[in-house]
């Protein structure tokens, strides 16, 4: 009885001040061990002490209710080990990973706008938020949460939603993460300041991807129309496809880098790499080497013009289109191709 | 007992109770319980308020066996408050006697 008494008190308690809740518990506590002392049983003192419900309010009327409702979500979103068998719509769900568990993220989103930062204390965290204007169609977006060991999973659906609808995904992630993977249609991506083990993947319809000094294994990025811009990204592989997007590189360094556009322009600006290969059908390629060895360059446009560094450290030679050669001691390797864009290759 | 009336005069009760001597919150319990009846967890709410409102203080006593037990101690303050308390009520009181007709 006492323990069953402590229990509805403690469940009563939940809207009062943690800090009233616990001196009250401790003194029904020590009522109850000097009651048994007095002879008197459980069930008694039980009794005399009265309804916990009708104490909890006189407590919440003279100290004020107590909220908590943002740790209660995150708390009850821990329970459930964030896991909806059902898709849920319009919302906002917070996943906070106290323990450190979860190490691989994967987003399969519609509309989502996405933003990866760094953790400031390590711990990983993601806010899902949505909001769809309904109209006098079905429009609908709805979305599931999943937790499997070390992989959280955010999937996402849209049904005719319509432009005025948003939805968001925010992430904090901590050093040591292995693995993000995203895939979304129309939304904008941005990873900053991110240090991820393993690698990266994003792949976008129309959507831009904006990143900002990011370090990963290896970075695999596909768009059909949106941007691609990278600043900063160090990697040991990174290829980058894009159909009418522009790819633009700006102080990376990929060991490896393939980069393939249709239309789009494909722009590297203060790079360096050991083994680059860019293909282009009609978008024009820029390319800016920086690193101490120099590169075997083969660039080749059908239609478009080539441009090589005017130093003669070039010893190329020019056959139709074609350009051969050497810049530097020629370490590192370029291949550029494109059917009618244009290629301009500076140091 | 109709609740509402109880409520007001218990605050008093309790202070008069440790006016007399400091006890643990078992003992005051008991002593106000076998006057009246009441659910006795209320007087934990009332201890907890006049500690808040600094009318009392308590202390720590080892009690051999069991777990040391919480001594309650009416502070100056309180005294004050208790006399406060013992006159409106002494007041009240012969108000309500009077319009009872009893005196």
């Amino acid at each position: 009885m006492r323990e069953q008494y402590m229990k509805a008190l403690r469940e009563a308690l939940v809207h009062v001040n943690p800090e009233i809740e616990r001196e009250i518990m401790e003194d029904f506590e020590a009522h109850f061990d000097m009651g048994l002392d007095e002879g008197k049983t459980e069930q008694e003192l039980a009794d005399e002490l009265g309804d916990p419900v009708e104490l909890a309010k006189q407590l919440e009327e003279e100290y004020g209710r107590f909220e908590t409702p943002e740790k209660g979500a995150e708390m009850q979103a821990k329970e459930k080990k964030w896991y909806q068998e059902d898709m849920k719509e319009n919302g906002v769900d917070y996943f906070t990973d106290t323990e450190g568990e979860i190490k691989v993220l994967k987003l399969d989103l519609a509309i989502a706008d996405v933003s990866i930062v760094p953790s400031e204390d390590g711990v990983f965290r993601l806010v899902y938020r949505n909001s769809v204007n309904q109209g006098i169609f079905k429009k609908r977006l709805r979305y599931r949460t999943r937790v499997f060991r070390d992989t959280l999973v955010v999937h996402e659906e849209a049904n005719g939603v319509s432009g005025r609808s948003y939805s968001s995904v925010e992430v904090e992630v901590p050093e040591n993460f292995v693995h993000i993977e995203i895939k979304d249609r129309c939304g904008d991506i941005e990873i900053e300041k991110v240090d991820v083990e393993a690698d990266v993947s994003v792949d976008t319809v129309s959507g831009d991807v904006r990143i900002e000094q990011l370090s990963t294994g290896e970075m695999r990025l596909c768009t059909v129309s949106g941007d691609i811009r990278i600043d900063n990204l160090k990697t040991e592989m990174m290829r980058a496809k894009s159909v009418s997007g522009d790819v633009h590189l700006e102080d990376s360094k990929c060991e490896n880098t393939d980069c393939e556009s249709v239309s789009g322009d494909l722009s590297m600006i203060g790079f360096q790499a050991k083994r680059m290969d860019f293909s282009t059908k009609s978008g024009d390629v820029e390319l800016n080497l920086i690193g101490e060895e120099g590169y075997e360059v083969v660039a080749e446009s059908l239609s478009g013009d080539v441009e090589m560094p005017r130093r003669e450290r070039t010893s190329g030679l020019f056959v139709g289109g074609k350009y051969r050669g050497m810049i530097g001691n020629g370490e590192g390797r370029v291949y550029v191709k494109t059917l009618s864009g244009d290629i301009v290759v500076t140091e | 007992m109709n609740a509402q009336l109880k409520k007001g005069v218990l605050e008093l009760c309790v202070l008069a109770r440790i006016s007399k001597s400091d006890c643990y919150g078992y003992e005051l319990t008991e002593h106000i319980s076998q006057e009246m009846e009441l659910a006795t967890g209320t007087l934990y709410l009332i201890l907890k308020r006049l500690r808040d409102e600094e009318c009392v203080e308590t202390y720590l006593v080892d009690a051999g066996n069991g777990p040391a037990r919480k001594y309650y101690h009416l502070t100056d303050k309180g005294w004050q408050e208790y006399r406060k308390q013992y006159e409106e009520y002494q007041s009240f009181s012969a108000a309500v006697k009077h319009l009872l007709g009893e005196e």
